[in-house]
């Protein structure tokens, strides 16, 4: 068999095993976004921990509307979000956790610096077992998810937004 | 330096020129203002503002490197085109012809210069990315689209069409052994399955980023 011959067929293998690689990429990327919508429709199982170690679920919620936002304490927008949400005029009508997968001593750490020990909708929790990654499908920071006090997903946000706007989603 | 590559030379740099222009007139610090007052408070526009400015030059080396992988990309798969066809491999003479039938998407740039300079004067950002004349993506509101769809109907434009029969034009004149039926062939098989594996790479990626 000829050098050209064997170039050709090597070409070709490549060209259908790169597209085939890809088409199948493609589908399967599409059906687990479609079970993660599945999944975070409504309030899912996880388990997060306090800076202290204690235990934090989603029963914990409380039937309160419950924006979770995963972020990191190096992040510059995380930071600016949750400048923001200092500032805003928070009620109890909503309560937010802040959810990292960073070890409890830079939490806790972060908590002090930003001065974030004396509000109380707020907390800082950490994700132990990755729900950002396996449950939420997160792979930016910051992600959010505003959900009703009856546990139902109202809006996932992708990046930086107006605290304005979530108080307002998760009042209508 | 010949008088041809001399002419290409200058095209590119007149092609870089009208990017730059364009992107100079029309983003400016009011339409990221306009665009970001949803999610940020105008402090924090000004302070990512800022950053920005600080980083603009990095985008003047970036361009002309993303061009050239462009025509490389093009030279090489208009390469294997080619071999495929006469059973030669040509890459130095190919270079050329990509670079010269990129000029055909200057019509789009500049169309889009005058759409937002002189008729849509208010726009969002999202506007001004989506904007693709004559392409796919005008028969959809881009902003019900799944991100992963977006990229392949900007693709399938009128211009990708004209850039194809360029390509062949260009192809049959600079390699006699080519006619312009055979010239197109190797169109189709090299940079059209190029250009079919990079629309699935990029769909996939942006998959699995969004």
């Amino acid at each position: 068999m000829g050098f050209s011959k064997l170039a050709r067929q090597f070409l070709i293998f490549l060209v259908i095993a790169s597209l085939g690689y890809l088409i199948y990429g493609i589908y399967s990327k599409k059906k687990q976004k479609r079970s993660v919508t599945q999944r975070i429709a409504s309030l899912p199982n996880f388990v997060f921990e306090t800076t202290n170690g204690l235990k934090v679920t989603g029963k914990d919620a409380n039937g309160r509307p419950l924006w979770l936002i995963f972020f990191d304490t190096g992040c510059e927008y995380c930071q600016m979000e949750i400048e923001q949400i200092k500032k805003a005029k928070l009620s109890n009508d909503i309560q937010i956790w802040l959810v990292s997968t960073e070890p409890a001593d830079t939490l806790a750490a972060f908590v002090v610096r930003h001065n974030l020990v004396g509000l109380q909708q707020v907390k800082v929790l950490r994700d132990t077992y990755h729900a950002d990654y396996h449950i939420f499908s997160v792979t930016s920071s910051p992600a959010s998810f505003l959900y009703d006090s009856h546990g139902s997903l109202i809006r996932q946000y992708k990046g930086i937004v107006k605290v304005q706007t979530v108080l307002k989603e998760a009042r209508d | 330096m010949t008088r041809k590559t001399l002419v290409l030379f200058l095209g590119f740099i007149l092609l870089l020129a009208i990017i730059y222009i364009s992107d100079y007139l029309l983003i400016n610090d009011q339409l990221f203002f306009n665009s970001l007052s949803e999610s940020l408070s105008s402090s924090q526009i000004r302070r990512l503002l800022n950053q920005r400015q600080n980083f603009k030059w990095i985008t003047y080396f970036i361009l002309p490197i993303f061009y050239l992988v462009k025509y490389l990309f093009v030279t090489f798969c208009l390469s294997i085109g080619i071999f495929f066809v006469t059973d030669k491999f040509e890459f130095y003479r190919i270079f050329g012809l990509a670079v010269k039938a990129e000029f055909i998407f200057l019509i789009p740039v500049i169309i889009k210069l005058f759409w937002f300079l002189f008729i849509k004067t208010n726009y969002s950002l999202s506007d001004f990315q989506y904007f693709s004349p004559l392409s796919a993506l005008n028969m959809f509101q881009p902003n019900e689209l799944e991100p992963w769809l977006l990229y392949p109907l900007q693709v399938l434009n009128v211009f990708e069409i004209f850039y194809w029969i360029i390509l062949a034009y260009l192809l049959s004149k600079e390699i006699p052994e080519l006619d312009l039926n055979q010239a197109f062939t190797v169109v189709m098989s090299g940079y059209g399955t190029g250009l079919v594996i990079w629309v699935a790479l990029v769909m996939f990626f942006t998959l699995s980023y969004t």
